[in-house]
């Protein structure tokens, strides 16, 4: 319930290219909306275990584990690869096209192939791919001879190896800057961490917590020894360093004693903080401090016309035979070492083009900017594709596609989703009502208004069942499954079908509307078969539709143990399985029935016969759990282009 | 949106028993060398030299229409020397691709038309979009996309990408059924016509124009609109 502070979110374009609208256009139709608003496809996502949330690139802060060659696969130290400048020792690249070079050994006509291995000249760089190579470039050729004896590229631990190797490309300027740029990040990187170790609101309201109670408790404290609060204070020794007068953050817990006249001995009394206390720092104003934070990171896309022309005259251009022979940007760009003069590389042809070192990529890990929990931890190994830790919302949350839609009236469609569990165990899923009227997202222009108004399950993937009490509540749900909702159960899939309305504007849309179109909706006879095969075969009737592509935002929580709450449930005669259910499901059958027995003990004798117990005794067990199943609510973004219907005109 | 249904006509299909789905239509060449491991999909038009060398394929992987897989080869002491090429598990290769690697490892996604030159490695979870042209000798490391011509690093692919190629080659396996009324053309049926012999194929296999020219009903010059 707590996730929903932020009521409207708002698709985004996806990250990745690979889930972009001209390589995977299917994975822009359904976004998890993360709680800072934002949505995207679930592989982009997180799940945080802690907040109980899901985390969008925006919710993450990355750190680098380590460098890699992606040409060689080497591992590399964040160290070793600040020396290198982020550059691979060995492997170069063709600076006409990228491709990675080869090494090849070039043996004169008339000389044997013994001789040529001691004349360090025969060996040079060649692309496979278009043909350049550094024949003809001695000195760089001569170089090449020293990396490739020398001991340290083999063991990649020296850094001997690289300058000289650095100075191939670019004499005198890598060296020069590079301790430079060194000591820049480290001062970045300090002050980072810095900011890091306030850990947000929390620390700032410890501070200013601590900064109070010393103005309480100064005096006690010279009679105490208090092992504790000198942990506490020591935060606050931050400010008190030395004796100069810092400025003090206004702090709305220290009570304001020139207005507010009072003695020490009733400072701390609740009427004299009610008094002082005007405007806590609340959870809602470090949310929002958060957000804004997280939202300033937003940058607005630079347009064409805004970007800089570059007006100078290319060296030699006039005299120039062949355009083919002048660079293009990219292998400019390439060129372009750190700080360093550009010399005649910048704007010459080709043949002043001279291969760079391969630039390395990195193993990042990522945690929760909420809370701070490692989310993801990758293998070191740069071959390896196995996690340390892995939280990926893609493997965590119940996944949605679409199966297909129809419509079955101008302004309505049944919509057919896949739901598949990811999970080994069952999962619950619930659609709350409410969801109906608010909570949508910006440019909504239809909604959901006849979804499945109980709790059901998902199957899991090892269909394990981990408790008897379990069992039976997922017999009674299966009894009670409708087949206006429930189409298809299949491993660990459920197919659902629900009926959307379009609406020119889905948050002005009434709720009494709502009620009474709910009771004329009957779902299509096309579909009533229930077999999806069939339906194609059918001669549908189709229909225009409003807007080029649909988009509603639906609400769905989902736990691993059953929800009480459910309406259909609560007013169930055999409300004994709600009660079983609670305890942690690690515990065995027999101890789950123990504990209902200890609980229920009062007024009930066995356990096993039904037990009629009044609804005001399940809620309170059922809130003193709360943390142990909480019901995480997910925002799923539809957006689904009206051609993908099956019946659009 | 889930991907749709493909339908195969029953006959046109060898099913082994442990679910590998091999087109009648396609070019097993030395057979004796090719292992596929179980739900492999072998669509029209495929051709894999296995007379070259050993040629493995893994489980749920799925070799589109018109892709040839032929092993490379290393030049050693002026003799050629092929070697094995070895696919892995959760294998998408698109239509029309050239297949000439050392090794593909598993979650790999290769998009249409692709040509993965000799000896290159593609390690785990890794995808090559349409259109690329990977030199001879590339290294693809696990996590990233190469694409363009010749294929470099393009980005980094999501951190789930091997728990979501693994649903959707199942997907894709699941989704391809034999169909159940035999009167129902298929999207397939141009490639289904084509006889067995090589020359033909690889025409196919090279054109993507749906003009065929063993199909003289579309060969005939479009008529002009009177407008
Ligand atoms: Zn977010
Ligand atoms: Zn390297
Ligand atoms: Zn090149
Ligand atoms: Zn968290």
């Amino acid at each position: 319930m707590t996730s929903l502070n932020v009521s409207v979110a708002s698709r985004y374009q996806n990250s990745t290219i690979f889930n972009s609208n001209s390589v995977n256009a299917n994975n822009q139709i359904i976004k998890y909306g993360c709680s800072c608003g934002k949505a995207f496809h679930l592989t982009e996502e997180y799940y945080c275990g802690g907040c109980q949330k899901i985390n969008c690139k925006y919710c993450i802060s990355e750190e680098i584990d380590g460098y890699y060659c992606p040409n060689c696969l080497e591992y590399i130290s964040n160290a070793e690869a600040q020396l290198s400048g982020n550059r691979c020792k060995k492997c170069f690249e063709c600076p006409v096209c990228f491709n990675i070079l080869t090494y090849s050994i070039h043996t004169p006509s008339g000389q044997t192939e013994d001789s040529s291995s001691t004349i360090p000249e025969n060996y040079f760089l060649n692309c496979g791919f278009c043909k350049w190579n550094s024949f003809g470039n001695s000195q760089l050729n001569s170089k090449l001879l020293t990396i490739l004896n020398s001991p340290s590229v083999m063991t990649g631990s020296s850094q001997s190896a690289f300058t000289s190797s650095t100075g191939v490309s670019s004499p005198g300027t890598t060296q020069n800057q590079q301790p430079n740029i060194n000591r820049v990040l480290e001062a970045l990187n300090k002050e980072s961490t810095e900011l890091n170790s306030l850990k947000d609101k929390k620390a700032i309201s410890r501070m200013k917590m601590a900064h109070a109670m010393k103005q309480f408790l100064v005096q006690e404290q010279k009679h105490q020894k208090s092992n504790q609060r000198k942990n506490f204070i020591k935060i606050e020794d931050k400010w008190q360093s030395n004796s100069i007068p810092h400025p003090m953050p206004s702090n709305d817990l220290i009570p304001n004693i020139i207005n507010n006249p009072v003695t020490n001995n009733n400072l701390l009394s609740v009427q004299t903080i009610k008094k002082t206390i005007k405007t806590p720092v609340s959870y809602q104003d470090s949310d929002a401090m958060q957000l804004g934070r997280v939202q300033s990171r937003v940058f607005p896309e630079v347009i064409d016309n805004q970007a800089f022309q570059d007006d100078e005259i290319p060296f030699g251009m006039y005299s120039l035979k062949d355009t083919d022979e002048i660079t293009g940007l990219d292998q400019r760009f390439r060129q372009i070492q750190i700080g360093g003069a550009p010399g005649g590389n910048s704007s010459g042809g080709l043949d002043h083009l001279v291969p760079q070192h391969k630039y390395l990529l990195t193993r990042r890990s990522k945690r929760c900017k909420r809370c701070d929990r490692l989310l993801m931890k990758p293998d070191i190994k740069p071959d390896k594709t196995e996690f340390k830790r892995q939280h990926f919302a893609f493997s965590l949350v119940p996944r949605v596609t679409v199966q297909k839609c129809l419509w079955t009236d101008l302004d309505m469609f049944e919509l057919f989703l896949t739901i598949t569990n990811p999970q080994h165990s069952h999962m619950f899923i619930y659609f709350p009502q409410k969801a109906k009227t608010s909570f949508s997202s910006v440019d909504d222009n239809s909604q959901p208004i006849d979804i499945l108004p109980t709790e059901t399950f998902v199957n899991g993937l090892l269909d394990e069942i981990d408790d008897q009490d379990k069992e039976v509540y997922i017999q009674q749900l299966k009894i009670k499954d409708s087949t206006r909702y429930i189409v298809e159960r299949k491993d660990n899939k459920l197919i659902l079908r629900l009926f959307v309305k379009v609406v020119p504007s889905a948050l002005m849309l009434d709720q009494t509307i709502l009620t009474v179109t709910e009771q004329s909706i009957t779902p299509s006879e096309l579909v009533s078969t229930n077999s999806p095969r069939t339906t194609t075969a059918v001669q549908l009737e189709k229909y225009p539709s409003t807007f080029p592509s649909i988009k509603f935002t639906l609400l769905m929580e989902f736990s691993m143990k059953p929800n009480q709450l459910s309406n259909s449930l609560s007013t169930d005669s055999s409300s004994s399985a709600t009660i079983n259910v609670t305890p942690q499901s690690t515990a065995t059958p027999t101890m789950a029935t123990s504990t209902v027995s200890t609980f229920s003990s009062s007024n009930i004798t066995s356990p096993t016969s039904v037990p009629t117990t009044p609804s005001s005794n399940i809620t309170p067990l059922n809130s003193s759990t709360a943390g142990d199943h909480q019901h995480n609510t997910l925002k799923i973004l539809f957006d689904i282009p009206a051609n993908k219907f099956e019946n659009t005109l | 949106m889930q991907e749709k249904p493909r339908y195969y006509e029953k006959s046109q299909y060898i099913e082994t028993l442990n679910g590998n789905k091999v087109s009648k239509n396609s070019m097993l060449c030395g057979i004796m060398n090719i292992r596929l491991h179980g739900k492999t999909i072998i669509r029209p038009s495929v051709i894999i030299r296995g007379d070259l060398a050993n040629v493995n394929i893994g489980r749920l992987t799925i070799i589109s229409e018109g892709t040839v897989i032929r092993p490379s080869y290393k030049k050693f002491k002026g003799a050629i020397m092929y070697l094995p090429l070895n696919i892995g598990d959760h294998v998408v290769v698109g239509e029309g691709s050239v297949i000439s690697a050392a090794s593909i490892g598993s979650y790999v996604q290769i998009g249409k038309n692709c040509v993965i030159s000799k000896r290159c490695i593609l390690k785990d979870c890794c995808v090559i979009p349409d259109d690329t042209i990977l030199a001879p000798d590339t290294v693809v490391p696990p996590f990233t996309s190469y694409g363009g011509n010749p294929g470099v690093y393009q980005e980094d692919l999501p951190d789930s990408f091997e728990q979501y190629q693994k649903e959707y080659t199942t997907l894709l396996y699941e989704n391809f059924i034999p169909n159940p009324t035999p009167s129902i053309p298929t999207t397939s049926s141009t490639l289904k016509l084509l006889p067995t012999q090589t020359s033909p194929i690889l025409t196919t296999s090279r054109t993507t124009t749906p003009i065929s020219p063993l199909s003289p009903g579309n060969t005939s010059p479009p008529i002009p609109s009177l407008k």
